[in-house]
C-alpha cells in the first residue's frame, strides 16, 4: 500500500488529537479520556451604572415652585409661644437620588442677607422667624437664616453603596412661623433656593 | 515423424515462462488509506459558549441614568449561544452536566462596589438549558444531559435593576463547567 506525504501527515494530525487531554479556547473546550472530564469556559458580564442626582422639593416638574403661606392672625402677632401654622404647603414633599458620593444640600435666598421683604425698604422678616423642620431626620430640612449659605447646608445620611448611594424616595419637610415679634403690616414675600450637590 | 515431444517440451516450457513472468510482473492494486475510527469508547464532551474562537464573549446592561433602582429589567447584549455536545458509547453512556460558577468573580466596580449576580436572570431560547437565576454560588447545575447528543440554546440575559447602586462600571465572570464526572 502506498501513501502519499499529504496522506501521512492527515494521519499524524489526526493520531494526535486522539490522543491530546484537552483543547482549551478561551470560551470552548473540549476533552476526551476514559477518566472524569471536565471543561470550564467563561463569560463576561458588564453592568455600567452611570452617576446620577436628581433632587425635588414640593410639586414636581422643571419650574415648578411652590408657595408656603403664612397668615397669623391678628390678634396673635407677636405673640412669641403661639407659633402659626401655613395656611399652605406647610408640608412640603421631598425626594433625592445620587449615587455619585456624598451630598450637600444648601439652602440660599434672594433677601440680600436682610430676610423677607413687603416692597417697602427697611421693613423685613427675618427668615428664622421660619421654623423648618422634617419627618425623617436622615433627610434634615436646612435651618433659614438671611445669609443663608453653606454655614445652614446639611448632609443627607447616605443609605447604600458604601456611602455612595443617597436614596430617599419621598419625604416631607415642615415649615412654622414662630411669630416672635410684630412687624409692620404688608406681605412679605422671599425665596429660598435649596441645593443639592456631590462631588 | 513430428517430434511431439519437443512441442510438449515446448509448451510447458513457455508456461513455465508464463508463470514466471506472472511472478514477477508488477500489478497496480487499488490504494487506500485505511482509517481506523474509535468506536467512541472513550467519552468526549465539548462546550462553547458565546463567540467561539479564543475569545471570551461579553454580556453589557447599561441602565439609564433615570431608571437606577427603578426594577424595570435592563436586558443584556449580546445574548449568547451555548453549544454542548457529549459523545460516549452506546452500551455504558455517559451523563453530562453543566454548571456555573457566579460566585467567584463578583461584580464589582472599579470604585469598589458590588451588585449580586443574583440579580442577573436569563431565558432560553427553546428551553434545552431551562430558564433561570445565577445563584451566586460555585456549582450551580443548570442542566444534565446524557450522551451522546448535541444541545445547542440561546440565552438571552437580564439585570433585574431593583437597587440604587451607586455610579460605576461592574464587571464580572461566570465560569461555566461542563463535566462527565
Amino acid at each position: 500500500m502506498k501513501i502519499t506525504y499529504k496522506q501521512y501527515v492527515i494521519a499524524t494530525f489526526m493520531a494526535a488529537a486522539c490522543m491530546s487531554p484537552a483543547i482549551s479556547l478561551a470560551d470552548s473546550g473540549t476533552i476526551n479520556g476514559g477518566g472524569p472530564l471536565s471543561v470550564p469556559v467563561d463569560l463576561d458580564f458588564r453592568v455600567v451604572i452611570p452617576g446620577t442626582l436628581r433632587f425635588r422639593v414640593g410639586t414636581d416638574g422643571a419650574g415648578s415652585v411652590d408657595e408656603v403661606l403664612f397668615e397669623p392672625p391678628v390678634d396673635d402677632l407677636g405673640v412669641d409661644f403661639l407659633d402659626v401654622a401655613a395656611t399652605n404647603n406647610g408640608t412640603v414633599s421631598v425626594s433625592l437620588f445620587c449615587n455619585i458620593g456624598p451630598v450637600t444640600i444648601t439652602p440660599t435666598n434672594n433677601g440680600g442677607g436682610n430676610g423677607l421683604n413687603n416692597g417697602i425698604p427697611g421693613e423685613y422678616i427675618p427668615y428664622s422667624e421660619i421654623l423648618t423642620s422634617e419627618n425623617n431626620p436622615a433627610l434634615a430640612n436646612p435651618p433659614l437664616t438671611n445669609t443663608g449659605g453653606a454655614a445652614d447646608a446639611t448632609s443627607p445620611t447616605p443609605t447604600s453603596g458604601n456611602g455612595k448611594v443617597t436614596n430617599y424616595p419621598g419625604e416631607s419637610w415642615f415649615f412654622t412661623y414662630d411669630n416672635t415679634a410684630v412687624y409692620p403690616v404688608g406681605t412679605y414675600t422671599g425665596t429660598v433656593t435649596y441645593t443639592a450637590s456631590a462631588p | 515423424m513430428p517430434d511431439h515431444y519437443g512441442l510438449q517440451a515446448g509448451v510447458l516450457l513457455l508456461a513455465g515462462l508464463i508463470v514466471c513472468i506472472a511472478q514477477f510482473v508488477w500489478v497496480p492494486a487499488a490504494e487506500a488509506i485505511v482509517i481506523n475510527l474509535p468506536n467512541r469508547a472513550t467519552p468526549r464532551i465539548s462546550i462553547r459558549v458565546g463567540a467561539g474562537g479564543n475569545r471570551i464573549s461579553t454580556v453589557e446592561f447599561t441602565v439609564p441614568a433615570t431608571d437606577i433602582g427603578s426594577d424595570n429589567p435592563v436586558t443584556g447584549i449580546p445574548s449568547i449561544r451555548i453549544r454542548l455536545v457529549i459523545r460516549g458509547p452506546a452500551a455504558s453512556p455517559v451523563t453530562g452536566i453543566l454548571s456555573a460558577d457566579s460566585y467567584s468573580n463578583p461584580l464589582t466596580s472599579n470604585r469598589g462596589n458590588t451588585i449580586p449576580f443574583s440579580d442577573i436572570s436569563w431565558t432560553s431560547s427553546n428551553g434545552d438549558i431551562p430558564s433561570g437565576t445565577f445563584t451566586e454560588s460555585t456549582s450551580q447545575i443548570l442542566a444534565t444531559f446524557q450522551s451522546s447528543r448535541q444541545i445547542i440554546d440561546t440565552h438571552t440575559f437580564t439585570y433585574a435593576n431593583t437597587g440604587a447602586v451607586a455610579e460605576g462600571v461592574y464587571a464580572g465572570r461566570v465560569v461555566y463547567t461542563w463535566a462527565a464526572p
